[in-house]
């Protein structure tokens, strides 16, 4: 990885086919609470032919994050490869993150009194937290370090149709670019998006 | 009886005056000063109206295939009104100081106009008159801990950068939620009990009547920081209870994420104007005036402290 890389995901729209095994990958490997979805698959268009598709969506670790923008006690902190971490010691669970952010990221699990909230849980990329590195205390707050074993993030591991795709926004691009350049060649007749995914 | 319930021109004046402020401050806060898409915000509000919370102010059918993909993952027009949450609540740690300093400022000058402290002279302490039934007392003194508590839970949230986090910040937050839920039969009390304006419709004259209202009339800037006070608490009891105990979860169903982001920005509204007719009341009752503080504990004031600052208490004593 370059000085300059930033660690993105992207998800493929004509390759995901909803299997959930990211999201499963994701809650099996940093062992979530039942309610903290760090991924989520979505199918927009249910049912509708030719319109339907499906998205795995989590934190997208945005360059310029509104969720670290608006957290009233700087809990948030942006690594320098990209990677948008939080501390949960610092976290008051006020949930004005869940509020900024686009994609619905934060979760908060209700584990207080009448269902008030614990502090925010989120998709690391796998990479913990601000603890020391594989250390117990890291692994039970924030879950799986892969990336500092040199693994990518479980779910982009897990992902049979290679849609989760992550990595130096750069390579990210490449991949998808070729993608896109080798769309309409190869096998013919096949289900939705595969043509696109893997050419005729 | 029924003429001195009809207001004069100049009496009106105080109202007239407050609410072409509040008017300005509004046209200000909204069309100006505002980052958000208000012509969304009042088509999203008109929808609510009518029942649909979902913030999807055109056809879902009408937007193209990259859009829809958008609201359904992450809610609609997320740049309608997050942008405006980011800023204000990035914004309210740093100019909250200064609005206080203003209307600290303000109260010092109208303290200094008024000549200082109006202070009723008692020779006779014993002399007493009861003023608040055991009800009455029970509701403010209620209201008020429950109020000092949820300013200082909820300003823990808004200065979060002093907090810095951690357990304590923490508790704090969640006990707001809690308190704040426990405020809700507070605040629907205080708002019955201090409606004294009821005597515009009828004279009270059973004792259940004397035990429920507070006696007395509202002087114009009270009554404005009553109508004040119901009003935006009433914002913030709604809103607030949508935020923390709305069903479904919006982190888990953008459907509700607009709903609660709206709310969010009326929750925080709520709290800087409430804060200053907070503020407002302290000095009228505790600053401007001196106040008799065992008065709200004993239920009884001196007969003295009533013939020089409350008359209109001891007038409605007269009266059974």
């Amino acid at each position: 990885m370059s000085m300059n890389a930033r660690m993105k995901f992207y998800c493929d729209e004509n390759r995901c086919i909803h299997c959930d095994g990211c999201s499963v990958a994701c809650a099996e490997a940093h062992e979530l609470p039942v309610g903290v979805n760090r991924r989520k698959v979505v199918t927009i268009n249910e049912g509708k032919i030719g319109l339907e598709y499906s998205l795995s969506i989590a934190c997208m670790h945005c360059t310029d994050a509104p969720c670290e923008e608006v957290c009233p006690v700087d809990c948030f902190y942006i690594r320098e490869d990209g990677i948008v971490l939080h501390s949960k010691e610092k976290c008051i669970g006020c949930a004005y993150c869940l509020y900024a952010c686009p994609f619905g990221a934060p979760q908060f699990p209700e584990d207080g009194a009448f269902g008030t909230k614990g502090v925010m849980d989120k998709c690391t990329m796998c990479a913990g937290g601000p603890e020391d590195t594989n250390s117990n205390k890291e692994r039970e707050l924030y879950g799986q370090n892969r990336i500092s074993e040199g693994k990518v993030p479980v779910c982009a591991a897990m992902c049979s149709t290679k849609a989760l795709l992550v990595g130096d926004a750069a390579s990210v691009s490449n991949i998808f670019r070729e993608r896109v350049l080798s769309a309409g060649h190869g096998v013919q007749s096949a289900p939705y998006g595969w043509d696109k995914a893997y050419g005729k | 009886m029924e003429n001195n319930n009809k207001l004069t021109l100049s009496e009106m004046r105080p109202y007239l005056i407050i609410g072409f402020l509040f008017l300005l401050l509004t046209y200000w806060y909204f069309w100006l000063a505002t980052i958000a898409d208000i012509n969304y915000v009042v088509k999203f509000i008109l929808q609510i109206v009518q029942g649909n919370y979902s913030g999807q102010v055109v056809p879902y059918e009408s937007l193209s295939h990259h859009e829809q993909g958008n609201v359904v993952l992450f809610g609609p027009a997320y740049e309608a009104i997050a942008p405006e949450v980011v800023r204000a609540f990035e914004e309210r740690q740093h100019l909250l100081p200064i609005v206080f300093l203003v209307e600290f400022l303000l109260f010092l000058t109208m303290f200094i106009v008024a000549k200082g402290r109006k202070q009723a002279k008692i020779t006779n302490k014993e002399d007493q008159v009861l003023v608040y039934s055991v009800f009455q007392r029970a509701v403010i003194l209620f209201n008020i801990v429950f109020m000092i508590y949820l300013f200082i839970t909820g300003f823990s949230i808004t200065f979060g950068n002093i907090t810095g986090g951690g357990d304590l910040a923490r508790f704090m937050r969640a006990s707001h939620e809690m308190v704040g839920l426990g405020w809700i039969p507070i605040w629907f009390l205080i708002t019955v009990i201090a409606f004294k304006d009821h005597k515009f419709f009828y004279r009270p004259s059973s004792k259940l009547w004397k035990k429920i209202f507070l006696k007395g009339k509202y002087k114009h800037m009270d009554r404005i920081n009553y109508y004040a006070f119901v009003a935006f608490s009433f914002l913030l009891v709604l809103s607030g209870f949508v935020i923390w105990f709305i069903h479904p979860d919006s982190a888990n169903h953008a459907e509700v994420i607009q709903l609660k982001r709206l709310l969010l920005f009326v929750h925080f509204m709520g709290s800087a104007i409430i804060s200053f007719f907070t503020f407002e009341t302290v000095y009228s009752y505790f600053i401007s005036v001196k106040g008799y503080l065992p008065g709200v504990i004993t239920g009884k004031l001196p007969k003295e402290y009533l013939e020089q600052l409350r008359v209109d208490v001891l007038d409605e004593e007269k009266i059974k």
